[in-house]
């Protein structure tokens, strides 16, 4: 296991995960505003998702080294 | 019989608009969920090729992975900010927002994928070739350009295709500034391309001279 690849790509998912968060807590905001669609929560959701399940697979490849 | 035919079809394609316009709920177009799954579906590739290297621990497979990615990568920057832009200079106002509505959830997946999977994929190659040593000026210097392309596609890129997606979803929407960020990372994508061909610079010289 590459310890170093592991923490990396950790701070980089904290990193994304803070602007990621604050822009969504924003959005949030706005929803509860009434000034934004909750389809657009939604999308939101899904891009969180997605990129969550590309940090997951890239901290896998830190295990096989 | 011919106009009944016609008035079927009147009737058909008048179904089909409410249809659409039904999925349209909010300002979110219906085929921004598609886009995005396509995108989603092409950016998880890059990481799981990687994976797949690194599991059969083929050294061609790896500098294979590292090497489309990366190409891959910086040829999106490029034709984005040489080809697409000026495509986009050349359109009207509501012509650049149909683009950035369809731009935005096709690359937002693809572009942080390669880019991560590249870089993770570099790291994992000049570990492999005992070329990683931080104390060589040229792996700082790629380091420092990394750096920088990592801070641009986290604090620009992305934030700015998710505030495209915020103002897609209000009511009424401010077309003016969804064509401002869309702007704004088309040209971004000119300034990553730049640093992109900087970075090559510095492998091919890692890569004929290594440290």
């Amino acid at each position: 296991m590459n310890v170093y690849a592991l923490v990396a790509v950790a701070l980089f998912a904290a990193a994304f995960l803070g602007i990621y968060g604050s822009i969504y807590l924003n959005a949030l905001s706005s929803y509860r505003k009434g000034e934004l669609d909750w389809h657009g929560i939604r999308i939101l959701r899904l891009g969180l998702y997605g990129h969550l399940t590309i940090f997951a697979i890239l901290a896998i490849t830190a295990l096989l080294v | 019989m011919s106009s009944e035919g016609v008035s079927e079809q009147a009737v058909q394609t008048a179904g089909q608009t409410i249809q659409d316009a039904v999925r349209r709920v909010g300002g979110i177009p219906a085929f921004t969920s598609r886009l995005l799954l396509w995108s989603f579906g092409v950016g998880v590739v890059p990481p799981a090729a990687l994976v797949a290297a690194l599991q059969m621990k083929s050294l061609l497979f790896l500098e294979y992975v590292h090497v489309i990615s990366g190409g891959t990568w910086t040829g999106f920057d490029l034709f984005m900010s040489v080809i697409l832009g000026r495509i986009l200079a050349s359109l009207d106002l509501p012509g650049r927002v149909e683009v950035a509505k369809r731009l935005t959830p096709t690359t937002f997946f693809i572009m942080p994928s390669l880019a991560s999977t590249a870089i993770t994929a570099g790291i994992y190659l000049a570990e492999s070739l005992g070329t990683f040593i931080l104390s060589s000026p040229w792996i700082i210097a790629a380091g420092v350009v990394v750096i920088i392309l990592t801070a641009q596609g986290f604090g620009i890129f992305m934030p700015n295709s998710m505030r495209i997606f915020m103002e897609l979803a209000k009511p009424s929407p401010d077309r003016a500034k969804i064509t401002r960020l869309n702007s704004m990372n088309i040209r971004l994508a000119g300034v990553q391309g730049v640093m992109q061909l900087a970075i090559i610079l510095i492998m091919a010289h890692i890569a004929v001279y290594p440290p």
